[in-house]
């Protein structure tokens, strides 16, 4: 592998125990050069607004670093990544995706028919467009817009050139770091494959294991083979999720119903629990019976925490 | 991943850095250093590559960093780049500067055994046949592989006929070079080879004689001489001293016209100047000389050091 390859390549591995003690002394002669180099020429005022505008093609967006993927998993990205989205707000079953294109600031392993934008005034250096590493990522992941730009009006060409081997090493290579952005929506098609029954899908993670509660119907538990061909909400009968765990401190029960439009979620429990949304809101619930109730629930990530146990659970409805 | 700490960064682009804030830039790039074994001699020339890497070096590698982000523009769009990307980016550049200075480096030393060497395994590994004798690591190639020790010729003797890899500025990968030697002697010479001797013997392959001229000879053998009989040398003279301050001339007297130079260590210490400065000022006034005047022969070529000499002698003494 070509030597610049594997520099970049260091950038994402992970840390490795290397003991660097460095102290300078105010006097140090490089200490007081390098403070003196850069003294006060640049504004670092950022100009960007961290707006979050409704997806279009042509923008730069940053992406999360991290996002709770369908199984509640916890992903992180080695790296940061901007990308360039070039079809936007696709859905599918409801859920938004976009097609989009990496961008890197490695602009010297232009390629084959790659584009590079070599105004650094956009977002800040020069930037190759990884026209061959483009992929769906869901819109949930987009962080925040860099702005909108007429993208094709900044595009330098720089006409066919040669793909040498440490160029398809770099394209490798990137492929690999940005595996994180079509995490997003293979972990939704995952989902969508996986589902109890055929329009509704539960997952929980609790006590570090993704489970996904058993499906009922007329207080009747059925197995996934049969629970795939269910569909719930369409006839009369009673249909809902259960799961029951045992906690450090008490059992609990967690049970969800699909309504029409909506869901129903019930905890059953002696430990007191606050349900949030994925936004960090506190959702209202109501007690009765045994039982805490939370009504109205729409598709998506929420968390059961409970202030006394420190115990966290995360629950997936679509 | 070992990053920046943005926060000391920006500081340091304000103006503002700490020396809690210095110390922790030089540990990231110590760290990467050891983790992709940099060689000291890229960023300190008149270093050996495998001298050991002394505080210092991290500091002026640091220093040379910035320097070249400063001069190629790197950072005056900074307030552009999105704050979670920053550090990112600084880590990335620091992969584009270290690739920078080993191309230069190999352009002025040619190639290191080591690269020819870590290259030729990866090869070896990948495509030819690999057999252990007596803890020793043999090589063949070819269809035709003769087993029979006794009847092996001598290999420098069968490869001194093959051509040989030059080094130019103008090979940027050593990679098919590497692989193009290995092919060529396995194909003159049919028996398995000893892993070490092989490796010597492509090393052996790459023509290195253009970087052991001297610095001072020039690169153009067509300039026609002028003869200088009778001349003073004044104009070139003039012209060489023209803007030197006094510090410049005697550092450049006591570096470059006594028998016995002192390390760049002691004269940067002696004029509180750092290193990578104090180089800059003594590569550039030597390529001045080197490009100012071509001498006739020997004797002509003392004689016009000599009064470059009583030159900076006069100003370094004004």
């Amino acid at each position: 592998m070509d030597d610049k390859i594997r520099y970049i390549q260091s950038l994402t591995e992970s840390l490795k125990d290397f003991p660097f003690e460095f102290e300078a002394q105010s006097n140090d002669i490089y200490f007081n050069q390098l403070k003196a180099l850069a003294d006060s020429k640049f504004s670092l005022e950022a100009n960007t607004l961290k707006s979050k505008p409704t997806p279009r093609r042509g923008q730069l967006w940053l992406i999360k670093s991290t996002y709770e993927d369908y199984f509640t998993n916890g992903v992180e990205s080695v790296v940061p990544i901007i990308v360039l989205i070039v079809e936007a707000n696709e859905s599918l079953e409801s859920e938004l995706f976009s097609r989009v294109q990496p961008v890197s600031p490695f602009t010297e392993f232009l390629a084959g028919d790659d584009y590079v934008v070599n105004d650094p005034s956009l977002i800040g250096f020069p930037f190759l467009i990884e026209t061959w590493n483009e992929q769906p990522v869901l819109n949930e992941i987009l962080d925040y817009s860099l702005g909108s730009f007429d993208i094709d009006q900044y595009i330098s060409f720089k006409g066919n050139v040669d793909l040498t081997e440490q160029k398809a090493d770099f394209r490798k290579l990137e492929v690999d770091n940005t595996a994180f952005l079509r995490h997003s929506i293979l972990s939704y098609l995952k989902f969508l494959e996986e589902r109890q029954t055929e329009d509704t899908g539960v997952i929980i993670s609790i006590n570090q294991q993704v489970v996904k509660p058993a499906f009922f119907a007329d207080e009747i538990k059925y197995d996934s083979h049969y629970a795939y061909a269910a569909k719930t909400g369409i006839d009369n009968s009673n249909k809902y999720f259960e799961l029951e765990e045992k906690l450090a401190s008490g059992n609990i029960k967690i049970r969800i119903k699909r309504n029409v439009e909506d869901f129903i979620l019930s905890v059953y429990s002696d430990i007191e629990f606050v349900l949030k949304s994925n936004d960090n809101k506190v959702l209202a619930g109501t007690k009765a019976e045994g039982r805490m109730i939370f009504a109205m629930l729409t598709p998506g990530l929420y968390y059961l925490e409970s202030a006394s146990t420190k115990s966290l659970i995360k629950i997936r409805i679509k | 991943m070992n990053r920046f700490n943005i926060n000391y960064i920006n500081d340091l682009l304000n103006g503002k850095l700490s020396l809690e804030g210095y110390n922790h830039i030089l540990s990231v790039v110590g760290y990467y250093t050891k983790l992709n074994q940099w060689s000291v001699s890229v960023i300190m020339p008149e270093k050996n590559r495998d001298s050991r890497w002394e505080k210092e070096d991290y500091e002026e590698l640091a220093q040379q960093y910035f320097e070249w982000l400063l001069v190629k523009g790197k950072l005056n769009y900074i307030h552009k780049v999105p704050d979670s990307y920053r550090s990112y980016y600084f880590l990335q550049l620091l992969m584009s500067f270290i690739s920078d200075k080993i191309a230069e480096y190999q352009k002025t030393t040619g190639v290191s055994y080591s690269a020819i060497k870590r290259i030729a395994l990866e090869i070896l590994e990948d495509r030819f046949r690999k057999e252990e004798r007596e803890e020793k690591v043999f090589w063949s190639g070819g269809d035709v592989v003769i087993e029979d020790a006794m009847a092996a010729p001598d290999l420098d003797e069968c490869i001194r006929s093959l051509p040989r890899v030059a080094i130019t500025g103008k090979i940027k990968h050593l990679k098919p070079h590497v692989k193009n030697c290995l092919l060529s002697i396995f194909e003159v010479y049919q028996f398995p080879i000893e892993q070490e001797t092989l490796i010597k013997s492509v090393y052996k392959l790459f023509d290195q004689s253009q970087f052991h001229t001297s610095e001072f000879q020039s690169h153009n053998s067509n300039v026609e001489l002028e003869t200088e009989s009778g001349n003073n040398y004044k104009s070139q003279i003039d012209s060489l001293v023209l803007n030197l301050s006094a510090i410049d001339c005697q550092i450049f007297l006591s570096y470059l016209f006594v028998n016995d130079p002192p390390s760049l260590d002691l004269l940067a210490s002696k004029f509180k100047l750092p290193k990578s400065t104090l180089h800059a000022k003594i590569t550039s006034f030597k390529k001045k000389i080197a490009a100012i005047y071509i001498p006739v022969n020997q004797d002509d070529g003392v004689l016009f050091l000599k009064n470059v000499h009583d030159a900076l002698d006069k100003i370094a003494n004004q």
